[in-house]
């Protein structure tokens, strides 16, 4: 039991690091350019595509990955400067219009280009297997080298943020546009540079999770909306909110899908608790959301001035 | 608006030709335009009911469609029961059309009363995962089909007839876009839509006059997700087919499209929406079966053109 | 004795590490117009914001005519006798000037907003009129508030915030942006506001302004604030008088 607990709880982690990679940049996007972006589910799918392209053709994980990363990026960059720049002044709604335009746009592509069939990348030869994390407790290898590349980035971003002469920049652009651009900070550049970083970290989401699950036109839309619902616990624009509310989020979905049954069927009848457990274990993540805005409208970690 | 602008006079043209049109596509033997009228007409209606929120009362609403889902799944319920009865009472319309859009309302009222304590995108957001919320318990219904839903066993019947006829469904639903239209006009200028439509600008000054917004703003998102469950009992006969999809967020977006294309808060904005994604939908799948990649970038120049929604076209051109 | 229009007692508010109002005090009596200055950003809209609802004081109570109020919504205020005008001139844009006004009038005759009668019935309209009359604005009373020039804005700015018939009026610089015939108007306006509540007693008025000519002319008292504290309190007479006003304030100006 205990063993089942501990896997179920790393499992649980695991979700939480991708949610927060596509979440960091849905965040970013959201505080500084006050920019809603549906699209940001489409970057983490073209991600996916574009690494089980890059990765047989180059016959390396590691180098069809980066060339994935780079590519998404270019295309977000591009994305940016061609619609989104033109829209961080209108209405929320514009913004997601056009956006909702592009998840038609791309996930359309994606089935002219690579068919309907859908791709799949599968676990590089090195990450076969097991290990065992504590004697006794084996883990799949691939799992937690997502584990570790995930809560990687997340340093990453951290210390990018917070350390930097850009996170320096990033912070300026966030809290006063005009005060940045006095400061001489090109602020065109940053926003295009700032979509270009939230594009790859999708697409790092996107390749990572693409060994367990698959590559489908539409597997955007699944897991944006439990990014958002992440980035609204976390409180919008808080890179630490969205950290915490995406390992609570992963934490919570993982472990109640798994758990939650066998804590009905000691609490209630086997017959109410067959009908409530799985209607309750897939709503459960949106009903800790509407809790918490419930207490919290404005999220756990609310960044100041929005 | 009044009746009396270019926009209206193209509406009310619009409903008289659609009152003619299966006439003219009976005679022409082409009943699958009746088909896609109806469609049309129902997707208009939950347009006007997503209106009344986000197009005059500035609450943008993401998981419009889950009220779409709760109606069509009430029916599918009440059909199941019907036919296992083998009929009476809770096959008719007449119970089903009022249960069903009960059903929406009071689902809305407890969305409602949580989501309206938010503001902004975290409005969009949570409204989004209510949504979700209602798209995740269609698919862990194992009885109704779980994630792929069933078909009906049997249509809502209104006297010796169902609404499985085309024709007849293609009135009724007509008949209720009509009264939803007048009702819509009716409602905006009454004191209650222009508490709504200042609550839109100006909230905490409407507060300051003594008014307590709150309420007011429930009670009109309470509405619209009644007349939305009311177009979901109608979906599920047109389909004759319930499936979590309705409620799943890109269809709530598909709604928002219709409001925002036709032009939110405006009268009959919400029909010329679902008229143009109808029509385009149709036009373009007859180009390429892969219409959406023309379809997207349209919405997205229709954005960045920034004029209003199609009734913002007929604005502009009145005022050259 | 009948309780004050208005008492203050030890009102604290913060923002983040900034005290906006540290420990005021003050009373109004029914009927008086009593001015605050002091330079930007000395608290002087935190405090009518905390009057008003808009905002929750950290700690300290706020008497309207005897009842503290300092933690009731908004609209109860509202109801309670309290309206505000805003600096920033704060209509409803898309609605006409008429419809501006109505919302007020209809809670003041304890009407709520019904669904299926029209905005504008013949017990709201006589109100209406003379509310915008009383303004100058009933020629354009069907136009779009949106469409006014900023004059007309000022001006109907004040007007929404007498039609829900209040009995202490809290004015946030209702003479900025208009210029010298326009003020002129305004005072007027002012002077008939105090007079004019429709039952009982006159009305007691809050006025935050800058035009300290204004002030000095219209005011009965005046409180000035630095930095959250009132520094001083007292008629116009003794307030030009004051070596610590002269000194923080009015030296400046």
């Amino acid at each position: 039991m205990m063993t089942l607990v501990f896997e179920q709880a790393l499992n649980g982690v695991q979700l939480g690091v991708l949610l927060f990679l596509l979440a960091a940049g849905l965040t970013l996007v959201f505080g500084i350019m006050n920019f809603v972006n549906l699209a940001h589910g489409s970057l983490y799918m073209v991600g996916a595509y574009f690494a089980a392209t890059f990765i047989p053709w180059s016959g390396s994980f590691i180098v069809g990955a980066l060339l994935a990363l780079a590519a998404t990026a270019a295309v977000g960059m591009a994305l940016e400067v061609l619609i989104f720049r033109r829209l961080y002044h209108r209405d929320h709604m514009d913004q997601v219009l056009a956006t909702f335009g592009l998840i038609l746009f791309f996930n359309e592509l994606v089935l002219m280009v690579w068919g309907p069939a859908g791709l799949s990348i599968a676990v590089p030869s090195w990450l076969v297997g097991q290990v065992n994390i504590i004697p006794g407790v084996p883990y799949p290898a691939y799992r937690l080298a997502v584990l570790v590349t995930g809560l990687a980035a997340a340093a990453f971003l951290y210390v990018l943020v917070s350390r930097t002469r850009t996170g320096m920049r990033i912070r300026a652009g966030a809290s006063d546009q005009q005060m940045a651009q006095a400061l001489g900070v090109d602020i065109k550049l940053l926003f295009t540079g700032i979509v270009g970083l939230g594009a790859a970290l999708a697409a790092l989401a996107g390749l990572l999770a693409a060994p367990l699950r698959s590559v489908y036109a539409g597997m955007g839309e699944d897991i944006l909306v439990l990014a958002f619902v992440v980035v609204v616990i976390g409180g919008i624009g808080s890179i630490r909110g969205a950290f915490v509310a995406a390992l609570g989020v992963g934490l919570i979905d993982t472990v109640g899908r798994a758990f939650l049954p066998r804590v009905l069927d000691a609490l209630l009848s086997d017959q109410i608790a067959d009908a409530v457990a799985p209607a309750l274990s897939t709503t459960l993540i949106y009903l800790t959301m509407v809790v918490v805005l419930a207490i919290r409208p404005r999220g756990l970690f609310p960044a100041p001035g929005q | 608006m009044t009746p009396t602008t270019p926009a209206s006079r193209w509406a009310i043209a619009l409903l008289i030709a659609l009152a003619a049109a299966p006439v003219f596509s009976a005679l022409a033997g082409q009943t699958f335009y009746v088909f896609l009228l109806s469609k049309m007409m129902i997707l208009a209606l939950a347009g006007v009911s997503l209106n009344w929120i986000l197009g005059y009362g500035n609450m943008p609403s993401f998981g419009h469609a889950g009220f779409l889902g709760i109606g069509a799944y009430s029916v599918a319920i009440m059909s199941m029961r019907a036919a296992e009865a083998q009929g009476g009472w809770l096959a008719t319309a007449f119970v089903q059309l009022p249960i069903a859009t009960l059903a929406a309302a009071i689902a809305a009222i407890i969305i409602g009363a949580v989501s309206l304590r938010t503001r902004g995108v975290y409005f969009i957001m949570i409204t989004l995962a209510f949504g979700q919320m209602l798209f995740s318990l269609g698919v862990a219904l194992e009885p109704l089909g779980g994630d792929d839903g069933m078909t009906l066993p049997m249509y809502s019947t209104l006297g010796p007839a169902d609404l499985s006829s085309g024709p007849v469904l293609y009135y009724v639903v007509l008949g209720l876009l009509v009264l939803a239209l007048a009702g819509s006009h009716r409602l905006m200028q009454s004191p209650f839509g222009a508490v709504i439509r200042g609550a839109k600008s100006n909230e905490t000054r409407l507060e300051a006059l003594g008014v307590p917004t709150y309420r007011y703003r429930l009670a009109a998102f309470a509405l619209a997700g009644a007349v939305c469950g009311l177009a979901g009992a109608l979906l599920a006969n047109q389909g004759g087919y319930v499936s979590p999809a309705l409620a799943a967020w890109t269809h709530s977006a598909e709604l928002v499209v219709i409001v925002l294309l036709g032009g939110a808060g405006t009268l009959f904005g919400p029909l010329f929406g679902a008229l143009a994604v109808v029509g385009l939908e149709e036009i373009l799948s007859q180009l390429t079966e892969h219409w959406r990649i023309i379809f997207g970038p349209i919405l997205i120049l229709v954005v960045l053109a920034n004029r209003g929604g199609i009734s913002g076209l007929f604005r502009a051109r009145t005022n050259v | 004795m009948s309780s004050p229009a208005l008492e203050i007692i030890g009102l604290h508010k913060q923002f983040g590490g900034v005290a906006a109002n540290d420990g005021i005090d003050l009373i109004l009596e029914t009927g008086e117009i009593h001015a605050l200055i002091g330079p930007n950003g000395s608290g002087k809209t935190t405090l009518i914001n905390q009057i008003m609802g808009i905002l929750t004081p950290n700690s300290g109570e706020i008497h309207v005519f005897g009842q503290n109020v300092a933690h009731r919504p908004i609209h109860t205020r509202s109801k309670m006798g309290v309206g505000r005008s805003w600096q920033i001139p704060s209509v409803f844009p898309d609605l006409t000037v008429a419809e501006n006004v109505a919302f007020g009038v209809r809670a003041a005759l304890g009407l709520s907003a019904g669904w299926w009668t029209k905005a504008l019935t013949e017990d709201v309209t006589d109100r209406v009129d003379k509310l915008l009359g009383q303004a100058g604005l009933r020629q354009v009373m069907d136009a779009p508030a949106g469409d006014l020039s900023h004059a007309d804005q000022r001006k109907l700015d004040v007007a929404i915030a007498l039609s829900s018939d209040p009995i202490l009026v809290l004015l946030d610089e209702p003479l900025a942006g208009l210029g010298a015939d326009e003020t002129t108007h305004m005072l007027t306006y002012i002077r008939k506001i105090r007079a004019n509540s429709t039952p009982g007693p006159k009305r007691t008025i809050v006025l935050i302004e800058h035009d300290m000519d204004a002030v000095f002319a219209l005011s009965d008292r005046i409180s000035v604030l630095v930095e959250g504290k009132i520094v001083a309190t007292g008629t116009p007479q003794e307030i030009g008088q004051n070596p610590i006003v002269q000194h923080a304030y009015l030296g400046e100006a």
